[in-house]
């Protein structure tokens, strides 16, 4: 199977040495992105934390309000410490594997600053509220676009510079690179399909059961192909340079390659088990997760076990110290992913904490030490000079693994307590803690545990900044690392080899081979999913929403209710004696964007329509939710009662949702603004009768509108009468 | 069983995903074995090479685990690339790791028949219709237990303090938030006053409290409150009558004139 490589040339040829250099510049410039928006990400992920035992900690104002700032939080550490992390990684490793500088250096700083930009505007229009919905893809459809031209700016460069390479074959880490840069661009257009209606307000283009489908499949592999595959590309340049050490296995590189990006890509749907999604998608989801334990360990083993004969550094060098820990974390969370993805197992963790110190592990461990590892071992390189302390270093290392281990022990245990509280039954048959109240009251102490192990963490990525500080500064920078290697020979003939290195040498096959291997798991989970009408049912008493209602929903989007709240009660028996009926497909149909969320801080929302709780109460509660709720974490909404919504603004609106296919009759946006006016005077006037004096048009009315609607349709048909016949007189 | 006529489209849909993923594992076992066959002749040539060592019965079975090329004689598998100074070994997947992603496919696919073909396990639907259903067996089986229900029909007042105190406990908990924390109305009427919409005495307060009066908002406990506590929550707000607290609501209703004690 393995034969001979053979190169067979044209007659006379002296390899002629080019001059060429690397460019650290741009790399500097990604590596200070990443430390700046380290800090920011992680600040914001410690205020939001604090935010949820202390709830006035967001000042009060609406640009801070949990709802806002969650969504900032992840975008920053996600796309903007992570992202520059990856950029800083590939500019510096790809042109030094390649042997060539890479593609165009106006490219380089175009992806630079268009990228901070763009992190820029996220952090400017998330607090304000413009969101999509979607989670880990908020930024609305300006910033979509912004983000797909760089993205081609970035892979443009790759390729380009993979083109012009002096080195015959890609080592692995650049497949990881080509991969990822393909899969994200998939991904990242397929999930943002929205019909904008202004400026930074849009409308998904899939409702509902797809809707779903499409984002965790986008977001499921946000975390497979931004989070995971890329890094493994750099682990595969950083561990063995740190370790001087040849990697383990390049077998074990090729299958857990392949396997890696073909299975990843199938896995979405784990998040959405016990939802409404079909059936049979959700165990593809499961089945596709148990099968990634392997191909994600192969990275973790061909890692570690690289270090085969130099643990003895490993206790010395900080780099390698930071580098053990992230693969380690890396195996970690990829074999807990996994169990999560088990029905029975994801059944207790899924909307808890649990989920969340998953997570952690994930990001701090595997992302976090693995870039503090690379900026430890690059900064020292790139200013000629030794690390400045590497007993700050060690210092950083065990704040950073203390940081992980307060972080992730305490919501561990909440996720854990806080499930089974909820499915707690007496013998009587009464939901043990029938009031969702205490199942939060009891873990906060757990939230307060969390935010200090945050905040450690963080403590320990200032220790690394002063620590890189005062190393650049006892060096001096080389802008430009001058180097030399023969040209690749054209008009050469390779043939012959491992099958697997004749792919290394023909970038753009390769590039088109992984395309496909990770357009099959989508496509086979997706197509049937829009096209078979039995994946969901339709029922003929759900109807779209009322303009009123449709103007509450957009608020429930800006206000980032979906963070804290579900819409989507599974069908459990705990959950169908806490909430009502469980959530049916045909329910989602009009539902641009699906918001059935992923955590539940708060109660599910499906069923809280219907006037179980008052208008008064809804209107008492958004302005101070402990007057209603004592002991509550939810913030207060006071802007909601002062502002106007936008009352002229439903026209587009009912005419987006009617071109996304919502069955408003033709012409009815002129006479959605009376329609609007009608059912909040009724709700005014309602409110009225407690003795709450309120404006039709303000923003609170068109939210209980909305609030008041939820889960109902389908309830109308089964309130019971009897109910009401008991009633005494 | 199904036989072939009564197949629907998403039937067939399941079938074809298993076809597609049965070949995708054979083609990845396939994939495995011939490199175990590489592997094999790898080994035994490079054994024949050295001639052989003896080795310890932990050595055999950490190789049988890992099959690595000690590191003392990895030059044997260097390979002649290098990359930036880096270089790689041709070590064999370790077997472990491998039995282990052969394993996981195994599983995989018996997960997957096992839900959608052969219908051992429930799908949620059925899932949660037997949780019910073994819910309301074991409900009626911890009622048998039980004393006889409270009811409107028999309920009466309690008067004990101890009871009356869990009463408040229920009452901060689920009824503060639209009567007041001490009962002085607010969303919902005053219970201090003798005034009472829906009748007054423990009887009809025990009803208001178990059925609710869903057209003006008061929801229906019974599903969330044991008959007891339902008792004590209405015994309590009956001491409260005459408290007056501060910012009491104005008294809705009649006046409720206790009948004859019995």
């Amino acid at each position: 199977m393995i034969t001979q490589e053979k190169t067979t040339e044209n007659a006379h040829t002296k390899p002629v040495l080019e001059q060429f250099a690397y460019d650290n510049k741009i790399v500097r410039a990604f590596m200070i992105a990443t430390t700046v928006f380290g800090i920011v990400g992680m600040s914001v992920g410690l205020l939001a934390a604090i935010q949820l035992f202390y709830p006035l900690f967001n000042f009060e104002t609406s640009f801070l309000s949990f709802g806002r700032i969650r969504p900032l939080h992840t975008n920053a550490v996600i796309f903007a410490f992570v992202g520059n992390a990856i950029f800083a990684g590939v500019y510096h490793s790809m042109p030094r594997l390649l042997k060539a500088p890479m593609f165009s250096k106006t490219l380089s700083w175009i992806h630079f600053w268009g990228w901070q930009l763009i992190i820029l505007a996220a952090a400017i229009t998330l607090p304000l509220g413009f969101t999509s919905g979607k989670e880990y893809a908020e930024l609305e459809w300006p910033i979509d676009i912004a983000i797909t031209v760089i993205w081609v700016v970035f892979g443009w460069n790759m390729i380009g510079t993979v083109l012009k390479r002096r080195e015959r074959h890609m080592y692995v880490a650049i497949w990881f690179y080509l991969a990822s840069f393909v899969t994200v661009a998939v991904l990242h257009v397929v999930n943002s399909f929205e019909l904008p209606i202004a400026l930074f307000k849009s409308y998904s283009a899939y409702a509902g059961v797809q809707d779903a489908l499409v984002q965790w499949w986008y977001g499921h592999n946000a975390v497979a192909f931004f989070l995971t595959t890329p890094f493994l590309g750099l682990m595969y340049y950083y561990l063995p340079k740190a370790a001087n050490r040849p990697v383990y296995s390049y077998r074990l590189s090729i299958i857990h390659f392949w396997s890696l990006i073909f299975i990843y890509i199938w896995a979405g749907p784990h998040h959405l088990l016990y939802t409404s999604l079909p059936d049979w998608a959700q165990s593809l989801g499961t089945v596709f997760s148990i099968m990634l334990i392997a191909p994600s360990w192969g990275g973790m083993l061909n890692g570690l076990l690289t270090l085969r004969g130099a643990w003895d550094k490993v206790r010395e060098d900080p780099v390698l110290k930071f580098m053990v820990v992230a693969v380690t974390a890396y195996g970690m969370a990829t074999f807990e992913g996994p169990m999560l993805s088990l029905k029975n197992v994801n059944a207790i963790s899924h909307f808890t904490d649990w989920t969340i110190a998953h997570v952690h592990v994930g990001g701090l461990g595997w992302n976090g030490f693995l870039t503090f590892g690379m900026l430890y071992w690059l900064v020292p390189k790139m200013w000629g000079t030794k690390l400045f302390s590497v007993k700050l270093a060690n210092t950083h290392f065990w704040m950073g693994t203390l940081g992980i281990i307060f972080y992730a022990l305490p919501l561990y245990w909440a996720g854990f307590t806080q499930s089974l509280m909820w499915k707690e039954f007496t013998g009587d048959g009464f939901l043990q803690y029938p009031n969702f109240l205490q199942t939060v009251t009891q873990i906060i102490p757990m939230y307060v545990m969390r935010a200090i192990g945050g905040a450690i963490y963080l403590g320990g990525v200032f220790v690394m900044v002063y620590n890189l500080w005062k190393t650049a500064a006892q060096g001096k920078f080389i802008a430009e690392e001058k180097a030399e290697a023969p040209a690749l020979k054209k008009n050469v003939r390779v043939t012959g080899g491992h099958w697997h290195s004749v792919l290394e040498r023909k970038p753009v096959l390769f590039t088109v081979l992984s395309f496909v291997a990770i357009l099959i798991g989508g496509l086979i989970e997706m197509v049937p999913t829009f096209l078979i009408q039995s994946n969901v049912p339709t029922i003929a008493a759900v109807k779209p929403y009322t303009p009123l209602e449709l103007e509450g929903r957009d608020l429930y989007i800006r206000e980032g209710c979906v963070n804290c709240h579900s819409q989507m009660v599974r069908p459990f028996r705990s959950e169908v004696e806490r909430y009502g009926e469980y959530s049916k497909a045909g329910e989602f149909v009009y539902d641009h964007p699906f918001l059935w969320g992923s955590k539940r801080t708060g109660p599910d929302l499906h069923r809280v329509g219907g006037g179980e709780y008052g208008n008064s109460w809804h209107y008492k509660h958004m302005y101070d939710p402990t007057t209603m709720s004592p002991g509550s974490i939810m913030p207060p909404y006071p802007w909601l009662l002062k502002n106007d919504y936008d009352k002229e603004g439903i026209k587009k609106k009912i005419t987006a949702m009617r071109t996304l296919g919502v069955p408003y009759p033709a012409g009815y946006e002129e006479q959605a603004v009376k329609d609007m006016e009608q059912q909040a005077q009724a709700i005014v006037a309602d409110l009225k009768k407690d003795k709450i004096e309120t404006q039709p048009d303000r923003e609170i009315v068109a939210l209980i509108a909305y609030l008041q609607r939820l889960g109902t349709d389908i309830k109308e048909k089964e309130t019971p009468s009897e109910a009401e016949a008991t009633v005494t007189e | 069983m199904t036989s072939i006529t009564e197949l629907t489209a998403n039937d067939l849909l399941l079938l074809t995903l298993l076809g597609i993923i049965s070949i995708i594992i054979i083609m990845i076992l396939v994939l495995g074995w011939s490199i175990i066959q590489v592997m094999n002749k790898m080994l035994m040539k490079e054994q024949l090479k050295k001639g052989k060592q003896p080795e310890s019965i932990y050595q055999s079975i950490m190789k049988g685990w890992t099959n690595a090329v000690p590191v003392e004689q990895e030059e044997a598998i260097l390979l002649n690339h290098d990359y930036d100074g880096i270089q790689e070994l041709d070590n064999h997947l370790p077997p472990w790791w491998k039995w282990m992603f052969y394993a996981s496919i195994v599983f995989g696919v018996g997960y997957f028949l096992n839900y959608h073909v052969l219908g051992y396990a429930p799908l949620m639907e059925e899932e949660l219709a037997i949780e019910m259903e073994q819910a309301a067996i074991s409900v009626a089986a911890y009622k048998e237990t039980m004393a006889n229900s409270i009811d409107e029909s028999n309920v009466e007042a309690l008067t004990d303090e101890n009871e009356i105190a869990e009463g408040k406990k229920v009452f901060d908990t689920h009824c503060a938030s639209c009567h007041g924390t001490k009962g002085e109305g607010g969303i919902g009427p005053n219970l201090t006053d003798a005034y009472w919409l829906h009748g007054g005495g423990i009887q009809a307060v025990f009803t208001s409290v178990k059925y609710g009066i869903p057209e003006k908002g008061m929801q229906a406990w019974e599903k969330d409150l044991r008959p007891d506590d339902m008792q004590r929550v209405a015994s309590y707000i009956l001491t409260l009558e005459g408290t007056n607290p501060p910012g009491a609501k104005d008294a809705q209703g009649e006046i409720y004139q206790p009948e004859e004690s019995e």
